[in-house]
């Protein structure tokens, strides 16, 4: 095997406290599930001198319910999420999301933490994350701090976290609607990089038109995003298919007006409205 | 018939083992102390080297040997079945995965730091990526004899005048992509010398007696100066039949007489072995006005890469299948080689059939519809029977088994026509199509002699040991061969122990490949257990003073049918004959019956055929070009079931292969380069899969057995994309059938603008 190197310090810390500690130091980086720390080293992408291992902080590990916000600890992993009572019950989109994750090695393994922390356009927490206005509580030597966690990510694989930060965990705020769905689409069932992801939040009022609408799309910009044109154009409207259709052809242009016409999008730009359309029309004739 | 040990089912002596983890492959066991290869690439698709500067690099403390061409003592070419790759290149370099440079280190890291060190000057040439530059007329020669390897035609009948008489022609072009084997064990040996000084190489390999002889050529050492032994192999798919590390080992080892190792990483097989062709196929084929095939045009042009491996054998199975398990009495067909400067491509489960399956599966289904005739019922006119002629004028003989796996796929077929495809799909944006594939497959090497040498043995002690050539890389010869052995001598197949694929011990049975171990080595060993039951039995006459009618071999015993008490041990008898000086080692060996093809391609190809059908159901997402195959029912003619759960596992395993032919995979160099990015079905895209098992009995089979190892993918492909025909009334014809490509006939046909208004 090529690029594997001789020495890496590995550390692991039982406090928040004692990370910081450690991350101190120039070089020194996060490892948590270590699903991709493993594949930057095979290609000699990974070429820092110090690890510094969070998933024995308890802290971090903790899945909780605090003050009516569901609070995940950054090392949580991804399959202990598919299998949380409290996920299912209060951020669905989330469960989902978590469900159609990579495989089971890997969801044994990655933490939510991670995912987040690569800032990989595909990442599939991403767009439940920013469904459920989710905060990351970030922590450095002089304190900690609540950041949105959209704000995390500069561009494709690129964090807006610095060196000595550290997310120690994500505040979600629980929501319902008459449609909480994620979908994604992938090559294949299991071990899937998304090509298109897409997480929705649509709610009814009692006459039937759309009072609410949360439209994330991840994996076909730099970052992901919530679509503000596309949920304007849904409320005070009535589900229909051709609501669907004219929201669908927006949130389009919303992409392309951020990626231009690069290759993919001879394939994303119908597919992204062919799987909003899958989702909303759901929403049809369902009597309020 | 009734059988003792064949036709049923045995764990195969390696399936613990490798389902535990504790196979020990050849990289788990190498010597202590060996030194570490590594090889130097060239990294360019096409270049002169001006000059190799290895000073740097022989410097390097721990750098054991530095070597290039001018170390070759021998032939420096290697190749099955022509003679065109070096093993280290002399004066150029046609793609970018050709060896120029070898180093031999105490470590890993200083074998890659030395192989760094290596100074190259290139010229670089103009790269031909593709078949339109490389037959260009102005185009650079990639090779002496220019870009064409080789062109194999067949002409039968009259197909222009039957093509311009015909009721209904059409003419269509489809291409197939480059994939990549994806065996599960990088390629990887090891080398130390044995005790008779002989170059002994441990290595996965599909064949080691021909590895044996390029070797000694590459070495200029007698064969009995190379000892090829197989370590368990994970897997082949065609590519362990090439020379990998093997080559490479012996130059190093010839040098330094000292263990030395070369073990693949992921992305070094993928960037230096065999890959399946490519091929750009133009068909035109004419039926009458009730759907009878009556003429077919084919042109294919595959893309073999730098290197010729066994692409003349792929252009020559594409062509010889062309027209599929059907009688097509005029046929014009041409399957040209040629040479580009990618990787070489070479063997693949299937070698050319399935890229042919394809087009020809796909016309048919277009003239069904044109006509207005069932998919089964057009295949079913057109049907081989015994006694038709095939496209290179062989009298099909008996064990013709396509009407028999069309007939066993027809009951599927006509409930889910009935009952699946018209519910509505789960998804409402989903549709459902089924289609067919059908194919047939000759098993052994195309109109070529490829014996196979076998040999038992039954020592003093009363031991069986059946001694073949026959590489065993996970398809499971080591037990049929057993099976077969011990159908003949009375004896339960795990009393057998079989030493196999070892050159110091075996003889040669020619390779693991073209499906044809269980014919061709199978019959080898029946006809060796028969000469040692005959021996056996004739002695046992005169100890039991029984006739030989009234002798059976059982229980590792002769004994009289008619007073069962009356018996003599093997043991006992292997005594009494060595005694006598009569031997207790008896050979078998059998070639098929074939002929070689004149210029018009017309002979006797194979000895043997296999025959197939499958179904496949789909579900395609109009909104996303999302594509899920639910079920795929395969009917599979083996002539007889020798290990029916080995043809099961086989079937389940070639239906993977074809989805991800169907669907997935597309290597593209520079993109597609690891398991990370080159994406192959996995265990939960897996659809339910009905095998069904056929036997139709080939008269020259061991007991009327044939071959499955490749017709299990062959069908699958075409079945799919019929299926998504059948789904969204578009073809598809370029392989694979992507998200990309799904959604791009979803938008033309329209079917995505109209959904929901329906």
């Amino acid at each position: 095997m090529t690029n594997t190197r001789d020495h890496i310090e590995y550390h692991r810390s039982t406090t928040v406290e004692a990370a910081l500690e450690s991350l101190a130091s120039p070089g020194a980086e996060i490892i948590a599930g270590g699903t991709d720390f493993m594949i930057d080293l095979r290609t000699g992408k990974f070429t820092s001198s110090r690890l510094v291992d969070v998933t024995g902080i308890e802290e971090m590990r903790r899945l909780e319910e605090i003050g009516g916000l569901v609070s995940i600890g950054a090392a949580v992993r991804i399959e202990e999420l598919r299998q949380s009572e409290l996920i299912v019950r209060q951020a669905p989109a989330l469960g989902l999301a978590c469900d159609k994750f990579a495989g089971l090695q890997v969801r044994n393994m990655g933490t939510i933490g991670g995912n987040v922390g690569h800032a990989a356009p595909c990442g599939d927490t991403h767009p439940p994350l920013i469904l459920y206005e989710g905060l990351a509580e970030v922590a450095t030597r002089e304190g900690r701090v609540l950041r949105p966690v959209e704000e995390l990510f500069s561009g494709p694989n690129r964090s807006t976290l610095k060196a000595g930060e550290l997310v120690v965990r994500f505040l979600l705020k629980p929501d319902s609607g008459d449609l909480v769905d994620f979908q994604k689409i992938g090559r294949r069932k299991d071990l899937a990089i998304s090509r298109v992801s897409l997480a929705a939040l649509v709610g009814l009022d009692s006459s039937g038109l759309i009072n609410r609408a949360k439209i994330v799309l991840g994996a076909c910009m730099p970052i992901t995003r919530r679509m503000p044109q596309t949920e304007a154009a849904l409320i005070g409207q009535s589900p229909s298919l051709a609501l669907f259709r004219e929201a669908a052809a927006l949130m389009a242009s919303e992409m392309i007006a951020i990626t231009g016409r690069r290759a993919s999008v001879v394939y994303k730009e119908p597919a992204i409205q062919g799987l909003l359309l899958r989702m909303l029309s759901t929403l049809i004739g369902r009597a309020k | 018939m009734s059988f003792k040990y064949i036709g049923k089912d045995y764990t195969h002596p390696r399936v613990w083992e490798k389902a535990r983890g504790e196979a020990v492959y050849a990289a788990d066991q190498v010597p202590d102390g060996a030194l570490f290869l590594k090889v130097l690439r060239a990294g360019r698709d096409h270049a002169e080297i001006l000059s190799i500067n290895t000073s740097e690099a022989e410097a390097l403390p721990g750098v054991a040997g530095v070597f290039t061409s001018a170390h070759i003592p021998g032939r420096n070419l290697m190749g099955i079945i022509n003679k065109d790759h070096p093993v280290l290149a002399v004066d150029k370099i046609r793609s970018r995965a050709d060896a120029v440079a070898l180093v031999a280190a105490e470590t890993e890291e200083v074998a890659e730091a030395a192989a760094k060190a290596i100074k190259i000057e290139w010229r670089d040439l103009p790269a031909l990526m593709n078949t339109d530059a490389a037959l260009a007329p102005d185009a650079i020669k990639i090779h002496e004899n220019g870009n064409v390897l080789f062109n194999r035609v067949i002409r039968r009948g009259e197909a222009e005048t039957a093509l311009a008489q015909a009721y209904h022609v059409l003419e269509r072009e489809y291409q197939t992509p480059c994939i990549e084997h994806c065996y599960l064990e990088p390629d990887a040996g090891y080398g130390f010398i044995d005790d008779d000084g002989a170059l002994a190489i441990v290595v996965c390999t599909q064949n080691t007696h021909y590895d044996r002889s390029d070797v000694a050529a590459l070495m200029n050492l007698p064969e009995e100066k190379v000892r090829i032994i197989q370590a368990v192999t994970g897997g082949g798919f065609g590519s362990k039949l090439d020379l990998s590390v093997q080559g490479l080992i012996a130059v190093a080892l010839y040098h330094l007489k000292r263990p030395v190792q070369l073990c693949y990483s992921r992305e070094e097989a993928f960037l230096a072995t065999g890959k399946r062709h490519p091929i750009k196929i133009q068909l035109t084929t004419g039926v009458d006005q009730d759907g009878r095939l009556v003429a077919m045009k084919a042109r294919f042009i595959a893309d073999g890469g730098a290197y010729g491996s066994y692409g003349i054998a792929v252009v020559t199975r594409a062509a010889v299948h062309a027209t599929g398990p059907y009688d097509i009495p005029n046929v014009d067909i041409e399957a040209l080689e040629v040479y580009t400067n990618h990787t070489f491509r070479g063997a693949m489960r299937g070698f050319g059939t399935p890229q042919a399956a394809f087009a020809s599966e796909t016309q048919l289904d277009l003239h069904a519809e044109a006509l207005g005739l069932d998919p089964l019922e057009i295949r079913l006119r057109n049907a081989m029977r015994t006694g038709s002629v095939n496209c290179c004028g062989q009298v099909m003989g008996k064990g013709v088994g396509i009407i028999e796996c069309l007939q066993a796929v027809e009951p599927h077929y006509k409930k889910a026509l009935k009952e699946w495809v018209r519910q509505p799909a789960s998804l409402i944006s989903r549709r459902r199509g089924l289609g067919l594939g059908a194919m047939w497959y000759g098993v052994g090497n195309t109109a070529a002699q490829n014996p196979s040498t076998a040999q038992i043995e039954l020592d003093l002690e009363g031991r069986l040991t059946i001694f073949t050539g026959a590489a065993d890389i996970g398809q499971g010869s080591t037990l049929i061969l057993a099976q077969l052995a011990g159908e003949i001598l009375g004896v339960a197949p795990g009393r057998f122990k079989v030493v196999s694929a070892d050159t110091r011990y075996t003889t040669n049975a020619g390779a693991t490949s073209a499906s044809r171990q269980t014919y061709i080595s199978g019959n080898a060993v029946c006809l060796a257990a028969r000469d040692l039951a005959d021996i056996l039995l004739t002695r046992a006459v005169d100890r039991l003073k029984v006739a030989k009618d009234n002798l059976v071999l059982t229980n590792e015993s002769v004994c009289s049918t008619v007073e069962p008490t009356i018996c003599i041990t093997f043991k006992e008898l292997a005594k009494s004959l060595h005694h006598l000086g009569l031997p207790l080692k008896w050979s078998g060996y059998f070639d098929p019956d074939t002929t070689p093809l004149d210029d018009a391609g017309q002979g006797r190809p194979y000895g043997a055929y296999a025959f197939a059908c499958q179904m496949a159901q789909v579900e395609v997402d109009v909104l996303t070009g999302e594509t899920e195959v639910i079920r795929v029912v395969a009917a599979h003619d083996v002539g007889q079931a020798l290990s029916p759960a080995n043809l099961v596992g086989q079937i389940c395993g070639g239906v993977a292969m074809g989805m991800g032919y169907a669907l997935l995979e597309e290597f593209e160099p520079g993109k597609t380069e690891s398991l990370k990015d080159y994406h192959l079905v996995t265990a939960t895209d897996m659809p339910e899969v009905l095998p069904i098992i056929v036997e139709c009995p080939e008269p020259s089979g061991p007991f009327g057995a044939k071959g499955i190892g490749e017709p299990t993918l062959v069908p699958t492909a075409p079945a799919i994309i019929n299926a998504i025909h059948m789904a969204l009334g578009e073809r598809i014809y370029e392989l694979p059938a992507s998200l990309e490509r799904v959604m791009d006939i979803c938008l033309k046909s329209g079917l995505f603008e109209r959904w929901g208004q329906e």
